[in-house]
Protein backbone atom coordinates (compact mmCIF):
# COMPACT_ATOMS: atom_id res chain seq x y z
CA UNK A 1 0.00 0.00 0.00
CA UNK A 2 1.63 3.66 -0.92
CA UNK A 3 1.30 6.30 1.07
CA UNK A 4 1.08 8.78 -1.91
CA UNK A 5 -2.22 6.79 -3.39
CA UNK A 6 -3.56 6.71 0.44
CA UNK A 7 -3.13 10.57 0.27
CA UNK A 8 -4.52 10.78 -3.35
CA UNK A 9 -7.60 9.31 -1.83
CA UNK A 10 -8.19 11.04 1.12
CA UNK A 11 -7.60 14.30 -1.29
CA UNK A 12 -10.37 12.92 -3.97
CA UNK A 13 -12.85 12.63 -0.42
CA UNK A 14 -11.97 16.14 0.71
CA UNK A 15 -12.76 17.25 -2.69
CA UNK A 16 -16.00 15.94 -2.71
CA UNK A 17 -17.13 17.01 0.53
CA UNK A 18 -15.94 20.73 -0.59
CA UNK A 19 -18.64 20.43 -3.18
CA UNK A 20 -21.19 18.74 -0.24
CA UNK A 21 -20.33 21.96 1.32
CA UNK A 22 -20.82 23.82 -1.46
CA UNK A 23 -24.14 22.30 -2.34
CA UNK A 24 -25.55 22.88 1.37
CA UNK A 25 -24.71 26.91 0.54
CA UNK A 26 -27.13 26.60 -2.33
CA UNK A 27 -29.75 24.74 -1.04
CA UNK A 28 -29.72 27.89 1.54
CA UNK A 29 -30.48 30.52 -1.28
CA UNK A 30 -34.01 30.83 -2.13
CA UNK A 31 -34.50 30.99 -5.93
CA UNK A 32 -37.08 31.76 -8.39
CA UNK A 33 -38.23 28.73 -9.75
CA UNK A 34 -37.14 24.87 -9.88
CA UNK A 35 -34.91 24.97 -12.55
CA UNK A 36 -32.61 27.88 -11.37
CA UNK A 37 -32.73 25.40 -8.05
CA UNK A 38 -31.08 22.65 -9.90
CA UNK A 39 -28.88 24.69 -12.72
CA UNK A 40 -26.94 27.32 -11.05
CA UNK A 41 -23.45 27.69 -11.07
CA UNK A 42 -23.15 26.23 -7.50
CA UNK A 43 -25.00 23.18 -8.14
CA UNK A 44 -23.02 22.85 -11.42
CA UNK A 45 -19.71 23.38 -10.02
CA UNK A 46 -20.72 20.94 -6.98
CA UNK A 47 -21.21 18.64 -9.21
CA UNK A 48 -18.16 18.65 -11.56
CA UNK A 49 -15.83 18.79 -8.30
CA UNK A 50 -17.68 15.39 -7.68
CA UNK A 51 -16.97 13.88 -11.08
CA UNK A 52 -13.20 15.08 -10.77
CA UNK A 53 -13.49 13.48 -7.20
CA UNK A 54 -14.76 9.63 -9.13
CA UNK A 55 -11.65 10.46 -11.31
CA UNK A 56 -9.29 10.50 -8.69
CA UNK A 57 -10.52 7.62 -6.88
CA UNK A 58 -9.67 5.54 -9.32
CA UNK A 59 -6.32 6.80 -9.93
CA UNK A 60 -6.05 6.43 -6.20
CA UNK A 61 -6.97 2.56 -6.34
CA UNK A 62 -3.69 2.10 -8.66
CA UNK A 63 -2.11 1.48 -5.32
CA UNK A 64 -4.30 1.20 -2.18
CA UNK A 65 -6.81 -2.23 -1.86
CA UNK A 66 -10.27 -2.48 -2.21
CA UNK A 67 -10.89 -2.82 1.30
CA UNK A 68 -9.13 0.64 2.49
CA UNK A 69 -11.14 2.67 0.21
CA UNK A 70 -14.39 2.95 2.12
CA UNK A 71 -11.96 2.83 5.72
CA UNK A 72 -10.78 6.36 4.30
CA UNK A 73 -13.90 7.57 2.73
CA UNK A 74 -14.93 7.67 6.25
CA UNK A 75 -12.72 11.06 6.59
CA UNK A 76 -15.67 12.60 4.95
CA UNK A 77 -16.79 13.03 8.33
CA UNK A 78 -14.02 14.98 9.26
CA UNK A 79 -14.12 17.02 6.20
CA UNK A 80 -17.35 17.99 6.28
CA UNK A 81 -16.92 18.74 9.99
CA UNK A 82 -14.24 21.17 9.67
CA UNK A 83 -15.87 22.85 6.48
CA UNK A 84 -19.22 22.98 8.29
CA UNK A 85 -17.23 24.83 11.05
CA UNK A 86 -14.87 27.30 9.33
CA UNK A 87 -16.93 27.93 6.24
CA UNK A 88 -20.72 27.88 7.32
CA UNK A 89 -19.46 28.70 10.63
CA UNK A 90 -21.55 25.74 12.70
CA UNK A 91 -20.48 24.63 15.99
CA UNK A 92 -18.99 21.06 16.61
CA UNK A 93 -20.14 19.45 19.88
CA UNK A 94 -17.76 17.68 22.12
CA UNK A 95 -19.35 14.96 21.41
CA UNK A 96 -18.48 15.22 17.41
CA UNK A 97 -14.72 15.78 18.47
CA UNK A 98 -15.05 12.50 20.41
CA UNK A 99 -16.65 10.86 18.04
CA UNK A 100 -13.81 11.90 15.16
CA UNK A 101 -11.14 11.05 17.27
CA UNK A 102 -12.41 7.41 17.31
CA UNK A 103 -13.01 7.04 13.69
CA UNK A 104 -9.45 8.77 13.23
CA UNK A 105 -8.18 6.16 15.63
CA UNK A 106 -9.87 3.32 14.10
CA UNK A 107 -8.74 4.69 10.44
CA UNK A 108 -4.94 4.85 11.47
CA UNK A 109 -5.56 1.05 12.87
CA UNK A 110 -6.99 -0.25 10.00
CA UNK A 111 -4.37 0.61 7.56
CA UNK A 112 -1.28 -0.83 9.93
CA UNK B 1 -42.42 -3.98 11.52
CA UNK B 2 -42.11 -1.31 9.00
CA UNK B 3 -38.67 0.15 10.89
CA UNK B 4 -37.03 -3.32 10.21
CA UNK B 5 -38.22 -3.20 6.93
CA UNK B 6 -36.86 0.00 5.68
CA UNK B 7 -33.48 -0.76 7.38
CA UNK B 8 -33.14 -4.13 4.97
CA UNK B 9 -34.07 -2.13 2.31
CA UNK B 10 -31.29 0.36 3.61
CA UNK B 11 -28.73 -2.89 3.59
CA UNK B 12 -29.62 -3.80 0.29
CA UNK B 13 -29.36 -0.72 -1.30
CA UNK B 14 -25.54 -0.36 0.82
CA UNK B 15 -24.87 -3.66 -0.43
CA UNK B 16 -25.52 -3.07 -4.07
CA UNK B 17 -24.10 0.43 -3.76
CA UNK B 18 -20.83 -1.35 -2.54
CA UNK B 19 -20.02 -3.40 -5.81
CA UNK B 20 -19.40 -0.34 -7.24
CA UNK B 21 -16.07 -0.27 -5.70
CA UNK B 22 -15.25 -3.29 -7.44
CA UNK B 23 -15.67 -1.47 -10.42
CA UNK B 24 -13.26 1.42 -8.95
CA UNK B 25 -10.55 -0.88 -8.60
CA UNK B 26 -11.26 -2.74 -11.85
CA UNK B 27 -11.09 0.06 -13.52
CA UNK B 28 -7.60 1.51 -11.84
CA UNK B 29 -6.24 -1.74 -13.45
CA UNK B 30 -6.77 -1.26 -16.92
CA UNK B 31 -5.24 1.77 -18.68
CA UNK B 32 -6.57 5.18 -18.65
CA UNK B 33 -9.44 5.73 -21.16
CA UNK B 34 -8.85 2.13 -22.91
CA UNK B 35 -12.59 0.62 -23.73
CA UNK B 36 -12.94 -1.68 -20.38
CA UNK B 37 -11.74 1.34 -18.41
CA UNK B 38 -14.88 3.19 -19.94
CA UNK B 39 -17.15 0.73 -19.23
CA UNK B 40 -16.16 0.23 -16.02
CA UNK B 41 -16.07 4.03 -14.91
CA UNK B 42 -19.43 4.32 -17.06
CA UNK B 43 -20.88 1.25 -14.38
CA UNK B 44 -19.73 3.50 -11.58
CA UNK B 45 -21.03 6.65 -12.31
CA UNK B 46 -24.55 4.53 -13.09
CA UNK B 47 -24.08 3.10 -9.44
CA UNK B 48 -23.74 6.54 -8.04
CA UNK B 49 -26.43 8.01 -9.63
CA UNK B 50 -28.91 4.95 -8.77
CA UNK B 51 -26.92 5.34 -5.35
CA UNK B 52 -27.92 8.79 -5.29
CA UNK B 53 -31.98 8.55 -5.77
CA UNK B 54 -32.22 5.30 -3.39
CA UNK B 55 -30.95 7.27 -0.64
CA UNK B 56 -33.03 10.33 -0.92
CA UNK B 57 -36.03 8.15 -1.03
CA UNK B 58 -34.68 5.71 2.18
CA UNK B 59 -34.21 8.86 4.17
CA UNK B 60 -37.64 9.84 3.79
CA UNK B 61 -38.61 6.54 5.41
CA UNK B 62 -36.37 6.57 8.77
CA UNK B 63 -34.46 9.36 10.89
CA UNK B 64 -31.36 10.82 9.34
CA UNK B 65 -29.29 9.64 11.69
CA UNK B 66 -30.23 5.82 11.71
CA UNK B 67 -29.32 5.84 7.80
CA UNK B 68 -25.96 7.68 8.22
CA UNK B 69 -24.92 4.92 11.43
CA UNK B 70 -25.45 2.10 9.43
CA UNK B 71 -23.74 3.67 6.09
CA UNK B 72 -20.56 2.63 8.11
CA UNK B 73 -21.55 -0.86 7.08
CA UNK B 74 -19.85 0.13 3.74
CA UNK B 75 -16.41 -0.19 5.41
CA UNK B 76 -16.96 -3.64 6.39
CA UNK B 77 -18.04 -4.35 2.68
CA UNK B 78 -14.91 -3.04 0.85
CA UNK B 79 -12.99 -5.80 3.36
CA UNK B 80 -15.32 -8.36 2.12
CA UNK B 81 -15.32 -7.02 -1.40
CA UNK B 82 -11.50 -6.96 -0.97
CA UNK B 83 -11.51 -10.29 0.08
CA UNK B 84 -13.83 -11.94 -2.54
CA UNK B 85 -12.91 -10.46 -5.25
CA UNK B 86 -9.27 -9.40 -4.98
CA UNK B 87 -7.81 -11.95 -2.84
CA UNK B 88 -7.13 -9.42 -0.24
CA UNK B 89 -5.51 -10.26 3.39
CA UNK B 90 -8.02 -9.42 6.44
CA UNK B 91 -5.54 -8.39 9.40
CA UNK B 92 -6.38 -8.20 12.38
CA UNK B 93 -5.71 -4.68 12.34
CA UNK B 94 -8.00 -4.11 9.57
CA UNK B 95 -11.10 -5.79 11.30
CA UNK B 96 -10.13 -3.84 14.52
CA UNK B 97 -9.91 -0.40 13.12
CA UNK B 98 -13.18 -0.98 11.04
CA UNK B 99 -14.80 -1.96 14.44
CA UNK B 100 -13.24 1.29 15.84
CA UNK B 101 -14.51 3.34 13.04
CA UNK B 102 -18.10 2.38 12.60
CA UNK B 103 -18.22 2.99 17.01
CA UNK B 104 -16.61 6.51 15.99
CA UNK B 105 -19.51 6.70 13.10
CA UNK B 106 -21.61 6.14 15.73
CA UNK B 107 -20.83 9.06 18.22
CA UNK B 108 -20.25 11.62 15.15
CA UNK B 109 -23.75 11.12 13.77
CA UNK B 110 -25.29 10.90 17.38
CA UNK B 111 -24.00 14.14 17.86
CA UNK B 112 -26.63 15.85 15.95
CA UNK B 113 -29.25 18.44 17.55
CA UNK B 114 -25.95 19.13 19.60
CA UNK B 115 -24.74 20.79 16.45
CA UNK B 116 -26.29 20.67 13.00
CA UNK B 117 -23.81 19.56 10.55
CA UNK B 118 -25.49 16.54 9.56
CA UNK B 119 -28.90 17.78 9.58
CA UNK B 120 -28.83 20.21 7.25
CA UNK B 121 -27.31 17.92 4.50
CA UNK B 122 -30.31 16.09 5.59
CA UNK B 123 -32.72 19.05 4.49
CA UNK B 124 -30.23 19.29 1.15
CA UNK B 125 -31.05 15.77 0.20
CA UNK B 126 -34.82 16.04 0.67
CA UNK B 127 -34.38 19.08 -1.69
CA UNK B 128 -33.03 15.93 -3.90
CA UNK B 129 -29.74 17.93 -4.88
CA UNK B 130 -27.75 15.90 -2.64
CA UNK B 131 -24.40 14.23 -3.25
CA UNK B 132 -24.45 11.87 -0.24
CA UNK B 133 -20.94 10.96 -0.79
CA UNK B 134 -19.67 11.59 3.11
CA UNK B 135 -22.93 11.24 4.55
Amino acid sequence: MSPFHIIIYVFSVFISSVSQIILKTSANINYENRIKEYLNPRVIIAYGIFFIATFITIYAYKGIPLSVGPILETTGYLWVTLLGYFVLKEKISKRKITGLLIVIIGIIISCL
Amino acid sequence: MKKIKNLMILHIILALFSVSGIFSKMAAMEELLSFKWIIYYAIVLFALFIYAIAWQQIIKQMPIVTAYANKAALVIWGIIWGFVVFKEKISVFKVIGAVIIIIGVYVVVTSDGEDDTFRDIDIKNNKGKGDDRVS
